[in-house]
């Protein structure tokens, strides 16, 4: 057990290495230069007047003149520090601004990946016991419809119906729950609907399809001909062997999350990591946008660390693979 | 799809026994596949939709202003701006006189052509690569399976963001960036697939008779991989429009005055409260898509997987 924990974390640690070099080559590589940007704006007459040494100071003073091999190098050096660098952009440190919004993306992603989760294995498990009957159809198409359904326009859709017409929930916005807990409840209801579909949909899909396989196998006939009683039988063997692949795909559908909090943050105008990074491209910060992509890859490595860890704890066969 | 001509007509007459009639894995797959209701609901959708983006206008024939369109996309009328639906615009209009109708019919173009050169590209390369990891093994597969392990620790978006937003956006450059985010799937079934076959008894006489490695990839490894990886193309391009959409919700993806269904989608917003029109029509659009995809995606996995097959 210890030398396959040691050995996934190695592995771990290579993956997350690999994605830092990717970033910085992806980053590096695109046209766009945010210092223009900072010193001009998007002012087409001063860009033309940023004159060279003016141009090559500020390139010395970022450290963006040196061969990109040291540039990665320093910048590796600096993450180990928990130093993220500077925003060129909004003249601020990366580490701050990332700390006041990553809570709040954490916060919606969270709640939305437990509904989420518990939502879709229950809608999953319901499908597939009650199988051919009216409920299987209904909650099947819902849940097709569900990863079918483009999530920013669900968030519209949501909006025009509750906030516009009904006018029970406030159309958008962020309110520091320690401010008023009451709006603060009411601005989230749509932002987590919209980001729990996803998982809801996907994992009902995937546990029911589980569980169907499950409920054939010589071991769950076995059981019923023991005269076990239906509850032990459902409980004990058919969901506890369905959960296999449905607990290997909660890392993907945590990056679906993450993804998707982009989209809705978007939508609803909440001040988090994705809003950041949408305007972090538009302003071709790339300090801003490198960071954000390494915090979302160590998220997804880390938890998808933890489930193979877990894996290896509950399923012995796995740890030998 | 490869229809086989059933049984092999007159066997060559060698003097040897007669050769048995060849079993046709596809036979079967389509039998299987038109006999789940959703997948083949899935399937007439997407017929009509590659039908609708074909004669959206005729301007390819040399008929100008004829077609489903019923006015050009990207004509402004100043004089009718936000209007509601009517005869004579079927959705209304947005906020500088452009017909939603015919902006929606003329954004399935846009579409198929994004989600197809995506999925293409990304299909190629990935299997390629696949391919590759799994035959060679070693070195090899380490640094493949290792890159796509990296590809797949960044949500799909998130790479996407990535590219398309610091490249800026266009046609070309959201087509690399999806094609770019669709790799690792791809490149994870087909090695899974190689995996399996390399160990099947045909390679080994392949070997026998001396193919050389790309040879025995090509004609051997691939098509025996290759009804799986279809059902990873078609629940792809499900995927790739679902992004498109996102990216050009966000402004970084096709670019204006271009009628993208995600881009009119946001143009909309605006107006939710007197023109909802303008944002949830192209969101409907949107979702028959990408629901034709994903259906006719489930049946042929069904189809093709025997493992799964009953299971929806």
């Amino acid at each position: 057990m210890r030398a396959y924990v040691i050995r996934r974390v190695i592995i771990g640690i290579i993956i997350l290495l690999i994605v830092t070099m990717m970033v910085f080559l992806f980053v590096r590589l695109m046209p766009g230069d945010p210092l223009i940007v900072y010193m001009a704006g998007y002012d087409i007459e001063r860009v033309n007047r940023i004159g060279p040494e003016e141009y090559q100071a500020m390139l010395h003073k970022w450290g963006l003149d040196l061969p990109i091999h040291v540039q990665y190098w320093n910048w590796l050096a600096k993450l180990f520090q928990g130093d993220l660098g500077q925003s060129i952009k909004l003249q601020e440190d990366i580490g701050v601004l990332i700390a006041e919004r990553m809570p709040r993306t954490a916060y919606l992603g969270l709640i939305s990946f437990v509904i989420g989760v518990f939502g879709g294995i229950a809608a999953g498990v319901i499908c597939a016991l009650r199988r051919g009957t009216w409920i299987d159809t209904v909650v099947t198409l819902l849940a097709n419809t569900g990863i079918t359904i483009p999530v920013f326009w669900l968030g519209i859709l949501l909006m025009y119906i509750f906030a516009y017409k009904l006018g029970w929930l406030p159309t958008s916005g962020w309110t520091n729950p320690f401010d008023d807990f009451a709006l603060h409840v009411r601005q989230m209801i749509m932002p987590i609907i919209c980001l729990s579909v996803g998982g809801i949909a996907g994992l009902c899909r995937l546990t029911r399809s589980c569980m169907l396989e499950v409920m054939r196998q010589d071991y769950v006939r076995t059981a019923w001909a023991k005269g076990l009683r239906e509850r032990v039988i459902v409980v004990r063997h058919q969901i506890k062997n369905a959960m296999i692949p449905v607990v290997t795909a909660l890392g993907g559908s945590l990056g679906a999350i993450l993804g998707g909090s982009v989209l809705i943050e978007n939508v609803f105008a909440i001040p988090g990591m994705g809003r950041l990074m949408v305007s972090a491209v538009f302003d071709q910060d790339y300090q801003v946008v490198q960071a954000q992509v390494l915090i979302f890859g160590g998220i997804i490595i880390f938890s998808n660390l933890v489930v193979d860890i877990a894996w290896g704890w509950l399923d012995p066969r796995i740890r030998y693979a | 799809m490869v229809e086989d001509k059933g049984p092999v007509a007159e066997p060559i007459d060698t003097g040897a026994t007669v050769v048995p009639p060849r079993y046709s894995e596809w036979r079967r797959i389509v039998r299987v596949f038109f006999g789940r209701k959703l997948a083949v609901i899935g399937l007439v959708i997407i017929v009509i939709l590659v039908l609708i983006a074909i004669f959206a206008d005729l301007a390819w024939l040399g008929l100008p202003g004829v077609g489903i369109a019923t006015h050009d996309p990207l004509a402004t009328d100043m004089k009718a701006v936000l209007e509601q639906p009517s005869s004579a615009h079927w959705l209304g209009t947005d906020s500088i006189g452009r017909d939603t109708f015919s902006r929606i019919i003329h954004g399935t173009r846009i579409s198929f052509r994004v989600g197809i050169a995506a999925v293409g590209s990304s299909a190629i390369i990935g299997m390629a690569m696949g391919l590759a990891a799994a035959y060679f093994g070693g070195w090899v597969f380490a640094i493949i399976m290792r890159f796509t392990d990296a590809l797949m620790a960044l949500p799909g978006l998130i790479i996407i963001i990535l590219i398309a937003g610091l490249v800026g956006g266009g046609e070309g450059v959201v087509i690399f960036a999806l094609a770019f985010g669709g790799i690792a799937p791809q490149c994870r079934i087909m090695c899974g697939q190689a995996l399996h076959i390399k160990q099947e008894d045909y390679v080994l006489a392949g070997r026998a008779i001396g193919m050389g490695n790309l040879r025995m990839m090509i004609t051997q490894i691939f098509p025996n991989a290759f009804p799986p990886l279809l059902v990873g193309i078609t629940m792809g391009l499900g995927t790739i429009v679902l992004a498109e959409a996102g990216l050009s919700y966000l402004g970084i993806g096709i670019q204006p005055p271009a009628p993208s269904w995600g881009g009119m989608v946001y143009n909309g917003q605006a107006f939710l409260l007197t023109n909802p029109i303008l944002s949830l029509a192209p969101g409907a659009a949107i979702m028959l898509i990408v629901f034709g995809f994903n259906m006719a995606g489930d049946g042929l996995r069904d189809a093709v997987d025997p493992r799964l097959k009953g299971a929806f």
